[in-house]
């Protein structure tokens, strides 16, 4: 039991370098108006659990809803974080700017903020404000879209900007599911050497590599 | 499901509801479980030269938060008369138990010192499981214990905290009572800063850790003379994200040590004959002279 615990324990020490993409995946398709959805994800760096090197289990649900056609909003609560007894929150939305013809990607960009509350210590609230770019080929229903792109995180100490690279693939698994799978490269600005947790990918030492799965739920049936 | 709101509400209630139910404070020990203490096979391994003589070392047993703890107290090394009426109480790191420290104490006994070291709850033979409140608990009973003793003058107890021990050095001398000298290596400056270490967000430890460990809020507080020692290569607890937090809110007077080369616990192995100078030379400084 206490091995376990401790496992779990060691394992969630990432907790705060997974928050920096929060666990999600990227919404690459706009929903259509009125569509809904439910996203669960989990995402983080691959670190190593005892001998078995893996992804982080920090975890993300988002309620995905279509504003208008081109539009999306989403709300998210984060399970992870609550089992250390804080909030985590998140909302945004995501607009698609352009969708993907031929060798033109299409182009989403999105806004969230991401609201953290420690309810063992009051008063460290903490807001961060999150922008994203990612562009995509949707090439046609066969075909898994494929999209890369960067999110960047934003606060008020330094590093005053965090981004993790991003490139994936979202898998339709019939009309009402998809699957998403990414490589996230986070923090590549940062010398990712001599960290308190020893992450297993490091490319050109800086940062940590990792991996997201999502899957998202729609309601509706998914625009193609 | 009809209603994804009605759903999404109920989930965040739940959230919201959420008690802590793991934490990282677990990460933050790695004790290791021993029935006997000193056996050469297991002191070997650290580099022990078994230079102290039997007759010097006594064991000592202490009771904390109901779990009974195990200890050494080791009389100076006789032909240091002058540095024998200092006693070190030693905090030691994360890792292991006495055993690993043994050739620390080897250090301090060669420079004269009397020296105390115990293991925190959960650590070697003693009892209990290590948490922020136990360990500020072993630190504090084992303060008491060398006060109490009569052989020794209780007005020149140094502390000396290494690593994650800082923590339980700078909480008993700020807030249990003053030694007269403190020195702490390679001290991490919070668990918010280990935190931001792994990742990156401004988030404080509190979020994932329960035990107040906080040398940079108690630092200014410990109401002695500091001596901080700390590797510009130190692996673990990186200089440039810890040192000078702590550095700069202490207070005078304080000296420091800053060297190349040394990994998170390999100062002495680096610095050789230098390192009993410094900390002979600090406590001669501020507690003998």
């Amino acid at each position: 039991m206490k091995v376990g615990m401790k496992a779990v324990a060691y394992a969630c020490l990432t907790i705060c370098f997974i928050i920096l993409a929060c666990g999600t995946v990227a919404s690459v398709k706009p929903m259509g108006a009125g569509n809904k959805a439910l996203v669960f994800s989990v995402a983080g760096p691959v670190a190593p659990v005892y001998d078995i090197k893996m992804p982080m289990p920090y975890s993300v649900l988002r309620y995905r809803f279509g504003l208008n056609d081109n539009t999306d909003a989403y709300i998210g609560i984060h399970p992870t974080l609550g089992l250390f007894g804080n909030i985590g929150l998140d909302a945004g939305v995501t607009r698609h700017f352009a969708r993907s013809l031929g060798w033109r990607p299409g182009i989403s960009a999105g806004m969230s903020l991401y609201g953290f509350y420690d309810f063992v210590e009051l008063g460290n609230a903490r807001l961060y404000p999150e922008l994203s770019l990612i562009l995509s080929y949707d090439v046609s229903e066969r075909v898994p879209v494929i999209y890369f792109g960067i999110e960047n995180m934003f606060q008020l100490t330094k590093p005053y900007v965090v981004p993790v690279c991003l490139v994936g693939s979202e898998f339709a698994l019939g009309s009402r599911v998809a699957l998403s799978v990414e490589a996230r490269w986070y923090a590549p600005t940062e010398s990712g050497d001599d960290r308190v947790v020893d992450y297993t990918i490091i490319p050109f030492g800086q940062g940590a590599l990792g991996f997201a799965l999502g899957f998202t739920y729609s309601f509706s049936r998914r625009q193609q | 499901m009809k209603s994804p709101r009605l759903f999404m509400f109920f989930i965040l209630l739940l959230f919201l509801n959420c008690p802590r139910i793991i934490s990282l404070d677990d990460f933050l020990f790695d004790p290791v479980a021993v029935d006997e203490y000193l056996r050469p096979e297991d002191l070997a391994e650290w580099g022990t030269r078994f230079i102290i003589p039997d007759s010097l070392i006594e064991a000592v047993e202490l009771t904390s938060l109901g779990n009974r703890i195990y200890g050494f107290f080791v009389k100076g090394h006789p032909d240091s008369v002058v540095n024998n009426g200092v006693t070190i109480l030693y905090f030691e790191g994360k890792d292991e138990n006495i055993n690993r420290y043994w050739v620390r104490v080897e250090y301090f006994w060669e420079m004269g010192f009397n020296v105390f070291i115990f293991d925190y709850q959960g650590y070697g033979r003693s009892e209990g499981t290590p948490s922020g409140d136990a360990l500020f608990s072993d630190g504090h009973e084992a303060l008491m214990y060398v006060k109490s003793r009569t052989d020794i003058d209780t007005a020149k107890i140094v502390f000396y905290g290494f690593s994650l021990g800082t923590f339980v050095t700078t909480y008993v001398a700020a807030e249990v009572a003053h030694p007269a000298a403190t020195i702490i290596e390679a001290a991490p400056a919070s668990a918010t800063a280990l935190l931001r270490d792994s990742g990156l967000l401004n988030l404080t430890g509190s979020y994932v850790v329960d035990a107040d460990f906080d040398n940079e809020k108690r630092i200014a507080s410990i109401g002695s003379p500091l001596f901080m020692i700390h590797s510009r290569d130190d692996d673990f607890v990186v200089f440039d994200r810890h040192a000078p937090l702590i550095w700069d809110k202490a207070v005078q007077p304080k000296e420091h040590l800053w060297i190349d080369d040394a990994d998170h616990d390999g100062i002495q192995e680096v610095l050789g004959l230098a390192y009993n100078n410094a900390v002979i030379g600090f406590i001669r400084h501020f507690v003998i002279d």
